[in-house]
């Protein structure tokens, strides 16, 4: 091999190391702040049709900061909330005990008992 | 030095009293047979988890930066400024953010769960869901408490009516 292709292989080298490198950290940081518990485009996790349409629907309602408040303001800002509000009851008891039960994953019902 | 070991003595008393999880044999035959599906049930959980969390802090964030801080704004620019309604908003952000690291910290478990060998390990496994279950209830009570917060806010707009 000449000095040159030497040269090359090396540069190569380090590149592909760095790349490793910077793809570690970054899947480090992806995992460890819990954005991958978000991320939504995991094989297994992708939203199915149904939910695309329902996020179309999201509100472009923003309350003003600004300008003389009265009461025709607040009755139209309970009312655009109350849109949100009605989104958040959609999910009855989302993180309840029921999901995790003994019941739920098949496993017969345990007793509790005090450690001595 | 002996107030210390008092204190060493009454901690490791209650330690040792907490209320545990008992595997019995039943169980942990049946976790050995159905492990596959076990943690298929559980990744359905997961999955279900994800699509909550993801759905309820939108729904939180948009409450909070398209409601809640705006009013909050307004009445100060109208010279109507409410204590209440302030602490309620810092009470929603303090409670969201805790929501959010909640549910990292229960899916960190759940994900550790699901990497055990319940085939071998039943009794391991039955103590990690246990715990799992805590971190759970954890999140449960944030989404309660959130909602408590909503209810709160909506309450005290309610009440500024009759102030206009």
């Amino acid at each position: 091999m000449t000095k040159g292709g030497k040269s090359l292989f090396l540069l190569g080298l380090i590149a592909v190391l760095i790349a490793i490198l910077t793809t570690g950290i970054t899947l480090a940081i992806y995992h460890n702040s819990g954005d991958i518990y978000l991320d939504r485009s995991r094989p297994g996790f992708l939203p199915d049709e149904e939910e695309i349409e329902e996020n179309d629907k999201e509100q472009e309602y923003t309350f003003s900061k600004t300008g003389k408040l009265n009461v025709k303001d607040l009755e139209e800002y309970l009312e655009k909330l109350d849109i949100d509000v009605k989104a958040v009851d959609a999910f009855e008891g989302p993180f309840d005990a029921k999901a995790l039960s003994d019941e739920q994953l098949g496993i017969p019902a345990g007793e509790e008992t005090q450690k001595e | 030095m002996k107030r210390f070991l008092v204190v060493l003595t009454i901690l490791g008393m209650s330690f040792l009293s907490l209320p545990v999880m008992a595997i019995s044999e039943i169980q942990e035959n049946v976790i050995k047979n159905h492990c596959e599906t076990i943690k298929d049930s559980l990744k359905a959980v997961q999955r279900t988890d994800a699509r909550a969390r993801v759905y309820l802090g939108g729904y939180y964030e948009a409450i909070l930066s398209k409601f809640i801080m705006p009013l909050n704004v307004r009445l100060v620019e109208n010279n109507l400024s409410n204590a209440d309604l302030v602490e309620n908003q810092n009470k929603f952000v303090e409670t969201k953010n805790l929501f959010a690291n909640d549910f990292v910290k229960y899916q960190q478990m759940l994900e550790e769960l699901l990497a055990m060998d319940c085939k071998n390990e039943p009794e391991k496994f039955y103590e990690k869901l246990v715990v799992v279950r805590q971190r759970r209830k954890i999140m449960d009570q944030d989404v309660l408490k959130l909602r408590s917060l909503i209810s709160e806010h909506i309450k005290l707009v309610y009440g500024l009516e009759g102030k206009l």
